[in-house]
């Protein structure tokens, strides 16, 4: 596993986050052999995790090795209810442990991001007004995905959203994000700067992800080097040795052919292809082409002449790729991760890896 | 042809399954094994011709072979080398790393003048793909179904499943019960086939035949690549086409190529 770390980390773009299962749960010798590996690389770590546990040991590993923590959480206890065991009372506690370790954290002044599931639990009706409610006070940096159920699961999908309704949910919280500059709310401020092109392409659901390569990389038990994992549920993991941009190629003459936002969307993340199947646009089409409605509209509304991403032909594939930007208005609060890398990379990627960001998963 | 949009750039590959990593060198294997019971169907006077390939990479060792085996070689165009596999030919420009030449490998010249003349497009663009295929040693009932496959389209594993009898057949999927895996040609993408041509239906008496004496030379090439091939041939496997790409799944691996347009899945299942 090392070896392959070893080999993802020589590309700076590559964002390495220790992912679970629970990541927490892992004895804190073999948690803090990954966090040295990682820090050894790259001076900071990044985890995932349910914060279900955390020890004192914890705290020091994440002080020691520079961490910077995602917590998988979808809002209050309440909201939170898909989360965590099943028995209503393990649940509860659950829940009660969670709240208090994030307590824990902000008493401890170690920042957390979070990363929110937005399903029929957390947002629709009045709980999407307590969702972002929450999240400006719990959660100030939020990554808010829609929830993505397998398509062979014979149940889950009663709790996922109509795409009508992730529109519905995404452009509240989009309308909460403009009205407050601190919140860091994604994919909101990564799609403004979509489509002021102020780029790299992000999160990676809208950068033409190829089914079979994937942005993201997933390093199995044995070493081996997988896709992400949205793709397990057909059950093949490992990565083919090429990517292809066929499907963004195809829906760009047909399924997706003549839409406004096609060279800012890519048809969506494969995985959430329509029926089940990666060929397909997203099945949340309406909800994507909502929110870039949405900012399209505001943006212009304030600024009614900028040029904007899509005002310029082919402008990600072509003009960006060379190095070159047309507003230099987008930065993001935590800064370097949004910049372009310099134009001498640029020029030796291959087009599709050069579309990099944030993480699109379902966690 | 069925494009009716810029088809995509031709790609091809496979994701074995968990554990089955094996797969790939299996495939790598097979398409070199492809290539060379081509060549030596001809040396060995299995058949008159052969469509081959010269490699910028290894065209002097190539050239050496064919006049050591005292056969012939006429070239019929320059195209495109590399990204795997292709259903057509694009043609290439000037010669480099990046052109392969595309002919004919044949025992005796006339026969590779005649089909290097047959390849040649007439008023409708195509080429006499019935007199090629007579010249390569295809069956007749094949060549001629090809003629009428190759209207429509250029990769016609569909067309072909349709044409089998016993198929069954719901809406747009076709299920082959009875094919004899050894014409199976949706694996061909991934460089995995017996036959080098199309058959007209999954259980061709005429291809059954041949297929017999193909999977013959290549178990005297490479008995273990052959087992091999022989094995994972016969199992379950799907073969769907969707917006110009073929998913093909397999026990052991599932693969993904570029093909035709079309807006509703074609689907063949192969028990």
């Amino acid at each position: 596993m090392i070896v392959t770390l070893e080999e993802i980390s020589e590309d700076p773009r590559e964002a390495i986050i220790l992912h679970g299962g629970e990541v927490l749960s892992l004895p804190i010798k073999d948690l803090e052999f990954f966090l040295k590996a990682v820090h050894t690389l790259r001076g900071e770590t990044h985890i995932q995790t349910s914060l279900s546990v955390l020890s004192s040991e914890h705290i020091r590993l994440f002080r020691k090795y520079n961490t910077n923590i995602g917590i998988s959480v979808d809002g209050p206890p309440d909201l939170n209810a898909l989360r965590g065991p099943r028995d209503p009372a393990r649940n509860a506690e659950y829940q009660k442990n969670l709240i208090a370790n994030m307590k824990r954290l902000q008493d401890e002044k170690i920042p957390f991001g979070t990363i929110t599931i937005l399903s029929k639990v957390n947002a629709t009706g009045e709980n999407l007004d307590r969702l972002i409610e929450w999240a400006q006070v719990h959660a100030n940096r939020g990554r808010f995905n829609p929830m993505f159920v397998p398509s062979w699961h014979p149940t889950l999908s009663q709790y996922q959203l109509s795409p009508s309704e992730l529109k519905t949910a995404w452009i509240r919280l989009a309308e909460a994000t403009l009205e407050n500059p601190g919140f860091e709310c994604l994919p909101v401020r990564e799609w403004v700067d979509n489509l002021i092109g102020c780029g790299p392409l992000a999160c990676c659901i809208v950068a033409r992800c190829d089914y079979l390569t994937t942005m993201c990389k997933t390093i199995m038990p044995d070493g081996s080097l997988a896709r992400c994992d949205r793709c397990f549920e057909q059950g093949f993991y490992l990565r083919a040795e090429r990517a292809t941009q066929a499907r963004a190629d195809v829906l760009k003459q047909t399924e997706c052919a003549g839409c406004r936002y096609f060279d800012i969307c890519g048809g969506g993340c494969p995985g959430e292809g329509e029926g089940g199947d990666p060929r397909r646009k997203t099945v949340f089409c309406e909800a994507y082409y909502g929110l870039y409605e949405f900012l399209e509209t505001r943006i212009k509304g304030l600024m009614p002449n900028i040029q904007m991403a899509l005002d310029v032909p082919d402008y990600y594939d072509d003009f960006y790729m060379k190095g070159q930007r047309i507003n230099f208005v987008g930065k993001m609060q935590n800064g370097t991760w949004r910049s372009p890398p310099p134009p001498d990379q640029l020029q030796q990627q291959d087009k599709s890896q050069n579309q990099k960001g944030g993480c699109g998963c379902g966690r | 042809m069925e494009d009716k949009i810029n088809p995509p750039m031709p790609y091809s590959e496979i994701l074995p399954a968990y554990g089955h990593g094996w797969i790939r060198d299996l495939f790598r294997d097979a398409n070199k094994l492809q290539a060379n019971a081509e060549y030596e169907s001809v040396k060995r006077g299995m058949r008159e011709a052969s469509m081959y390939h010269l490699n910028p990479q290894d065209y002097d060792r190539q050239i050496d072979q064919i006049m050591r085996d005292g056969l012939a070689f006429q070239s019929i165009r320059r195209v495109k080398a590399g990204g795997g596999f292709s259903h057509t030919h694009q043609d290439g420009a000037d010669l480099g790393p990046d052109t392969l030449v595309y002919g004919v490998l044949a025992r005796d010249l006339d026969v590779a003048a005649a089909i290097v003349k047959a390849s040649q497009p007439d008023t409708s663009g195509d080429a006499d793909n019935v007199s090629i295929g007579e010249l390569l040693g295809y069956p007749e009932c094949c060549r001629k179904a090809f003629a009428e496959f190759w209207k429509t389209t250029y990769d016609p594993v569909f067309e072909i499943a349709k044409n089998t009898p016993g198929c069954k057949t719901d809406g747009n999927t076709i299920t082959i019960e009875h094919g004899d895996p050894r014409l199976y040609v949706h694996f061909r993408y991934f460089g995995v086939r017996i036959i080098p041509w199309f058959p007209c239906s999954f259980n061709c008496e005429a291809s059954v035949e041949l297929a017999e004496k193909w999977s013959a030379l290549m178990y005297d090439i490479d008995p273990e690549t052959t087992e091999a091939l022989l094995g994972i041939l016969p199992m379950e496997s799907k073969w769907d086409l969707l917006n110009s790409q073929i998913v093909v799944n397999h026990p052991y691996f599932m693969g993904r190529a570029t093909s035709y347009y079309t807006s509703e899945n074609k689907i063949v299942v192969f028990k």
